[in-house]
C-alpha cells in the first residue's frame, strides 16, 4: 500500500510541476488555448488518479477546479487573475496534502473550504451559471449513445506473488479508453495483520468510450473469473443504473449520488472528443514544428533511476582505472603490439566515461518554473512589477549540480527583486521603464558553465557597502578598496546591505552561504554592479563533479591533487617558512604545505603554487610537483566529510589514493590559523 | 538443564593484546592491510583511508577509538571491512586488527555484564565480556559504536574547527 | 535496447524451437531455454530472468517444482510466470493456480494471443 501512495506521489508532483508551468505561461498570455487545454489535462489526469489511489479529498478539490477549467476551455469564460490565482492556490494546496497523504489538517482545511467557495462563487457568477435541470439534460444528452461499463475488480490477496501488478491495469484502461476508478478500503486489514506481500485493494470502475465489452474483459487477461466482473448499460438515461441494485449500492459507498455519476460520466466522454481534437492540434503543432526549426524539439525519453546510473558511472571509472594500471604494465612488457591494444582500449573506456556521465545532465530548464513562481509572488507581495526572463536555459548540467544549484539561484533572484528592482514610481521617476528585468542567462565556456543573474534595478554602491563593512568590523577604516574587491565584501558573514530587515530576503541566511554553497560545487560567484544601471551575478560552475583536471603534487609521503584551474603559475622559494612572498608586483600570503600537514619544515628550495581564488592571490609551497592529472573524484569516507581542507579522493593508475586539495577550504582554514596566531 | 537460544555468530580478533568479538553479520570482508593512505589533521583515531571495491572507506583505529588506554598499541596487520547499518546511516568502514581469530558461536546467555570493565568502555556499545576458550573476549555492538549521535558530534566538532 | 529475458522450459525441443520461432519476431526479448526445472534454475542463479514460460509436466524436475522454487527466492517472488500446459484435467489446472502463476496457456495455442499475452506480462506496449 505505501509502495503505491510512493508511486503515485511522485506521480503526482510531476503532474503538478507541469501545471505550475503551465499556470505561468497561461498568466502571460491569457488566451493561450494550448495551455488551457493541458491545465485541463493535467487536472483532469490527478482527478483520475486520486480517485483510484483513494485520495478522495484531493479527488475533491481536482473536480472543482477542473470544473472551472471546463468552463474557460469552453471559452465561456476569460482566465483571469482570480482564476489563476485560484489555480496557484491550489497546486500549493496539492502538494501539502500530498505530503499528509490527502488528510485535511487543522491548517489545511479553511484553504480546502476556500478553494472549494471560491470555485462554487466563480462558477454561480450569473453569466456563467448553469442550472442544475439544464446541466442534468445538458449531461444526458452527451452521454445518450454511449455504452458504459462497470467493473468491479478486486484482484485476490496473492496477485502480486502470481507475478501480476494489480495497478497494471489502469495503464491499459487509460490507453482503451476513459474511465473513473474509486479505490475501495474495506478490505484493507488492521495494521497488525497486514502483510506487504499481500494486495488488499479493489475498485469500482465506471468507463466508456471502450471498443467492446470484449476490450474491457481482455485488461483483465490475467485475472481469473471471481477477480473481475463487467457489467454493461448503455447511456440513454441512469435509469439502467438504477436497475442495478449493486451498482447503486456500490455508489453509496462512496458517497455519490446518480446525479454526479452522470455528471462525472458526462465529462469523460466530452474528454473523448476533446482527446481527439487535441490530436488534430498536435498535427498542426507539428507542422508548425518544421517551419520554425529553433524551437526546441521533443526528444524522447526514458527514466532512470539515478542510483542505477551512479552504480553505471562508478563501474566505468573503475574501468578507467584498471585500463591505466593495465597501461603501466604494458608499458613495462615492450610488447608494441600490446601496448597498442591497450592504448585503443583505453581511448575507448574514456569515451565510454564520458557518454555515461553525459548521462546525468539536464538542462537548467528544470529551474524555470521555479524561478518563475519565485519572481511571480514575490514581485506581487512587493507591488513591484518585473519581467522575467530566461536564455539559454537547454544548457545542460549535472543533476546533482542543479539539484544544489537551485537553493543559491533563488535566493539571489529573491534578493534582487527584494532589494534591487526598484517600485514602479521610483523607477518611472529616474526614466526607467516601470517594470524592472530580472534575466537568467545560461552559456558554456570551456569546461565550465556559466549562469548569470542580471537585474535593471539600482545597483550597488561600493561606498555604501565600505562603510557598512567598516561598521560591521569586516574591514578597517584605513583599507583602500577597488570597487571589485567592495562587492565582494557583500559574500562575508555577516555582511547584509538591505537597510530595513525584510521578511522576504532577509532568512538569516546571507551570501555568504550562497558563496559556501556554490564553493561546495567546486563553482564560484562574482558580482558585478553599476548605480543605478544595475547589478548582474555570475556562477562559474564545472560540467560536472566527477571528474575534474588537476595538478598532482608531493609533500613529504603525501601524494595531493589540486584543481588545475585554480593555478596560475608555479615558481621556486628560498624560504618557505615566510608569511609573505613577492609575487608580481604583491606581496601575498604564502601557505606551507607541510606545515598544514604537520611534517616536518625543510630549509631547503621548495616548489610553489601561484593560487587565484577570486581576487585574491596565494602561494602554496610543497616538495614536488609531478603531473597533470585527470582525476575521477570520491568521496573521502565516514568521519572525513568535513575535514578542514581535503574535499576528496582520487584512485590513482597504480591503485593508491591520492587526496583532493579544496582551495575553498584551504583559504578559510589559513585565514583561521592566522588568527588565531596573531 | 539449559533452555534453548538461538546462538550469535561472532568474529574473534586481536586487538593489542585485547581479544573483541563482533557479530559475523557486519563483517564483510577481511584485507591484508597493504597501506592505508593517511589523512593529515583528521581525528586521532583515523588511520586514513583505503580503497575497496571501488569504493574510499575510512579506517579506524578502535585502541583510541574506544579509549582502550591501556592497550598496546596495533600493528594493524589487518583490516576488517565492517558495514554499518543503524536507523539512519548506511556505511562501510575499515577496523585495524592484529589478527583475526575466529568465528565462534556463542549463546547470548554466556555473555556476562561486566560492571568493573565499564568504566573505560561506553556502555552503549558493550555487549558485554564471554570465556571462550578461558580467553577473555570482548563482545561489541558495532552499529552502537557509530551511533547517529556519535557521528553527529564528530561532524560538528569539526565543522567548528573550519 | 536493453533485451527482456525469456526464459522457456519445455522438454519436448519441438515445442522449445515452436515457442522461440514465436517470440524471435518481438525485438525486446532475449530468449533462452532449459531442457527441465534442474536447468532452468542454472539460469536463475546467474542473469536476470524477467518472465518463465515454462511447461507443467517434465521429467526430472516438472513446472509447478520449478515454480515453487522460483518463487521462494527473494529476487523473483513477483516474477511473471507464464505456465504452458496440455492438461485438460481441471484439477491439476486448479493446481497450477495454487502455485502462483501469473497465467496459464492451453496448447495448442494460436500464436497471436500467444504473443500478447508474453508481452502483457512483461507490461510492454
Amino acid at each position: 500500500m505505501d509502495d503505491y501512495k510512493a508511486r503515485f506521489s511522485g506521480e503526482v508532483s510531476e503532474l503538478l510541476e507541469g501545471l505550475e508551468g503551465k499556470l505561468l505561461q497561461l498568466e502571460k498570455s491569457p488566451n493561450d488555448t494550448e495551455a488551457i487545454a493541458e491545465l485541463f489535462r493535467v487536472m483532469h489526469t490527478i482527478k483520475g488518479t486520486a480517485s483510484m489511489f483513494g485520495f478522495t479529498n484531493m479527488g475533491k478539490l481536482t473536480h472543482d477546479v477542473e470544473d472551472l477549467f471546463q468552463v474557460v476551455r469552453s471559452g465561456e469564460m476569460r482566465a483571469d487573475e482570480r482564476i489563476i490565482n485560484i489555480s496557484f492556490t491550489t497546486v500549493d494546496l496539492l502538494r501539502k496534502m500530498l505530503e499528509t497523504g490527502d488528510e485535511l489538517t487543522k491548517e489545511l482545511t479553511p484553504k480546502f473550504e476556500n478553494i472549494l467557495s471560491e470555485v462554487k462563487d466563480i462558477l454561480s457568477d450569473e453569466s456563467y451559471s448553469v442550472n442544475e435541470a439544464e446541466r442534468n439534460e445538458k449531461d444526458q444528452e452527451i452521454i445518450k449513445n454511449k455504452n458504459f461499463y462497470y467493473v468491479r475488480y478486486q484482484p485476490d490477496h496473492d496477485v502480486l506473488s502470481r507475478g501480476i501488478d494489480p495497478l497494471a491495469i489502469f495503464e491499459e484502461m487509460e490507453e482503451e479508453g476513459e474511465f473513473i476508478a474509486f479505490l475501495d478500503m474495506d478490505l484493507v486489514p488492521k495494521v497488525e495483520d497486514f502483510d506487504t506481500e499481500k494486495s488488499f485493494l479493489a475498485w469500482d470502475i465506471f468507463c466508456t468510450n471502450f471498443d467492446d465489452k470484449e476490450t474491457v474483459e481482455d485488461i483483465f487477461l490475467f485475472f481469473m473469473s471471481h477477480e473481475f466482473s463487467v457489467q454493461q448499460f448503455s447511456g440513454k438515461g441512469t435509469q439502467e443504473i438504477e436497475k442495478g441494485d449493486e451498482i447503486l449500492n456500490r455508489l453509496k459507498h462512496y458517497d455519490i449520488s446518480e446525479e454526479e455519476l452522470t455528471h462525472r460520466l458526462a465529462d469523460l466522454c466530452k474528454n473523448c472528443g476533446f482527446q481527439n481534437d487535441s490530436e488534430e492540434e498536435l498535427i498542426d503543432e507539428a507542422e508548425t514544428e518544421t517551419e520554425n526549426p529553433g524551437e526546441i524539439q521533443q526528444i524522447e525519453t526514458i527514466r532512470v533511476d539515478a542510483k542505477r546510473l551512479d552504480e553505471l558511472i562508478n563501474l566505468v571509472s573503475e574501468l578507467v582505472t584498471i585500463n591505466g594500471q593495465l597501461d603501466l604494465t604494458a608499458e613495462n612488457s615492450k610488447d608494441a603490439v600490446l601496448q597498442k591494444q591497450i592504448s585503443e582500449l583505453g581511448k575507448l573506456s574514456k569515451r565510454f566515461r564520458d557518454n555515461a556521465l553525459n548521462l546525468r545532465l539536464v538542462p537548467v530548464d528544470v529551474l524555470s518554473v521555479k524561478m518563475q513562481r519565485v519572481v511571480r509572488d514575490l514581485s506581487s507581495q512587493l507591488g513591484k512589477k518585473i519581467d522575467f526572463i530566461t536564455e539559454g536555459t537547454g544548457t545542460e548540467l549535472d543533476k546533482s549540480i542543479i539539484n544544489r544549484l537551485e537553493g543559491p539561484v533563488l535566493h539571489i533572484i529573491r534578493n534582487s527583486i527584494d532589494h534591487a528592482i526598484e517600485m514602479p514610481d521610483e523607477r518611472l521617476s529616474q526614466n526607467k521603464p516601470e517594470k524592472g528585468v530580472i534575466r537568467f542567462i545560461a552559456f558554456y565556456s570551456g569546461a565550465n558553465v556559466f549562469i548569470q543573474i542580471q537585474d535593471d534595478g539600482k545597483g550597488i554602491d561600493p561606498a555604501k557597502i565600505r562603510k557598512k563593512a567598516i561598521e560591521k568590523g569586516l574591514i578597517k577604516e584605513d583599507v583602500e578598496l577597488t570597487d571589485e574587491e567592495s562587492y565582494n565584501l557583500i559574500f562575508e558573514p555577516g555582511f547584509s546591505t538591505a537597510e530595513s530587515i525584510s521578511n522576504v530576503s532577509g532568512r538569516g541566511v546571507g551570501l555568504d552561504s550562497v558563496r559556501k554553497q556554490i564553493a561546495d560545487m567546486r563553482g564560484q560567484v562574482d558580482v558585478e554592479s553599476e548605480i543605478v544601471l544595475g547589478t548582474s551575478f555570475t556562477i562559474k560552475l564545472p560540467l560536472t563533479l566527477s571528474i575534474i583536471d588537476t595538478l598532482m603534487i608531493g609533500v613529504a609521503d603525501h601524494v595531493i591533487l589540486v584543481q588545475i584551474e585554480y593555478i596560475i603559475k608555479t615558481m621556486f622559494v628560498e624560504d618557505a617558512n615566510q608569511r609573505r612572498i613577492k609575487f608580481e608586483d604583491d606581496f601575498i600570503p604564502l601557505i606551507n604545505m607541510r606545515l598544514v600537514l604537520e611534517e616536518p619544515l625543510s630549509n631547503s628550495k621548495m616548489r610553489v603554487l601561484i593560487i587565484r581564488y577570486y581576487n585574491y592571490k596565494y602561494a602554496i609551497a610543497v616538495d614536488r610537483i609531478m603531473k597533470d592529472y585527470q582525476a575521477v573524484v570520491k568521496p573521502l569516507g565516514v568521519y572525513n566529510r568535513h575535514h578542514p581542507f581535503f574535499s576528496g579522493s582520487s584512485v590513482l593508475g597504480d591503485g593508491s589514493l591520492a587526496l583532493i586539495l579544496d582551495i575553498n577550504r584551504l583559504v578559510k582554514y589559513q585565514k583561521q590559523n592566522n588568527a588565531q596566531n596573531i | 538443564m539449559t533452555i534453548l537460544q538461538h546462538s550469535i555468530s561472532v568474529l574473534n580478533y586481536k586487538l593489542g593484546k585485547e581479544i573483541l568479538a563482533v557479530n559475523v553479520a557486519n563483517v564483510l570482508e577481511v584485507l591484508r592491510n597493504e597501506g592505508v593512505t593517511p589523512i593529515p589533521r583528521s581525528e586521532n583515531f583515523v588511520r586514513g583511508i583505503v580503497q575497496f571495491r571501488g569504493e574510499i572507506i575510512t579506517v579506524i583505529d578502535f585502541s583510541e577509538k574506544l579509549n582502550l588506554y591501556n592497550n598496546e598499541p596495533t600493528t594493524g596487520k589487518v583490516v576488517i571491512v565492517f558495514n554499518i547499518e543503524t536507523p539512519d546511516h548506511s556505511f562501510k568502514v575499515g577496523i585495524l586488527a592484529d589478527d583475526v581469530m575466529a568465528v565462534e558461536n556463542i549463546q547470548p546467555n554466556d555473555i556476562k555484564q561486566v560492571d568493573e570493565i565499564t568504566h573505560y568502555y561506553n556502555p552503549e556499545y558493550l555487549e558485554g565480556v564471554v570465556n571462550i576458550n578461558d580467553q577473555f573476549v570482548i563482545v561489541l555492538d558495532i552499529n552502537k559504536v557509530f551511533s547517529h549521535k556519535e557521528i553527529e558530534l564528530i561532524q560538528s566538532v569539526t565543522n567548528e574547527k573550519q | 535496447m536493453i533485451k527482456k529475458k525469456v526464459l522457456i522450459v519445455d522438454d519436448f525441443e519441438n515445442t522449445r524451437w515452436i515457442v522461440q520461432q514465436i517470440l524471435q519476431k518481438e525485438e525486446e526479448l532475449e530468449l533462452m531455454t532449459a531442457g527441465n526445472g534442474k536447468e532452468a534454475l542454472q539460469f536463475f542463479n546467474g542473469e536476470t530472468i524477467d518472465l518463465l514460460i515454462t511447461d507443467l509436466n517434465m521429467p526430472e524436475m516438472d513446472g509447478i517444482e520449478l515454480v515453487q522454487k522460483v518463487r521462494a527466492s527473494d529476487k523473483y517472488r513477483f516474477i511473471p510466470i507464464i505456465m504452458l500446459t496440455t492438461e485438460r484435467n481441471p484439477e491439476k489446472k486448479q493446481k497450477a493456480l495454487d502455485i502462483k502463476v501469473t497465467t496459464w496457456i492451453q496448447k495448442p495455442f494460436e500464436q497471436g494471443t500467444f504473443r500478447k499475452i508474453v508481452r502483457k506480462a512483461l507490461r510492454l506496449k
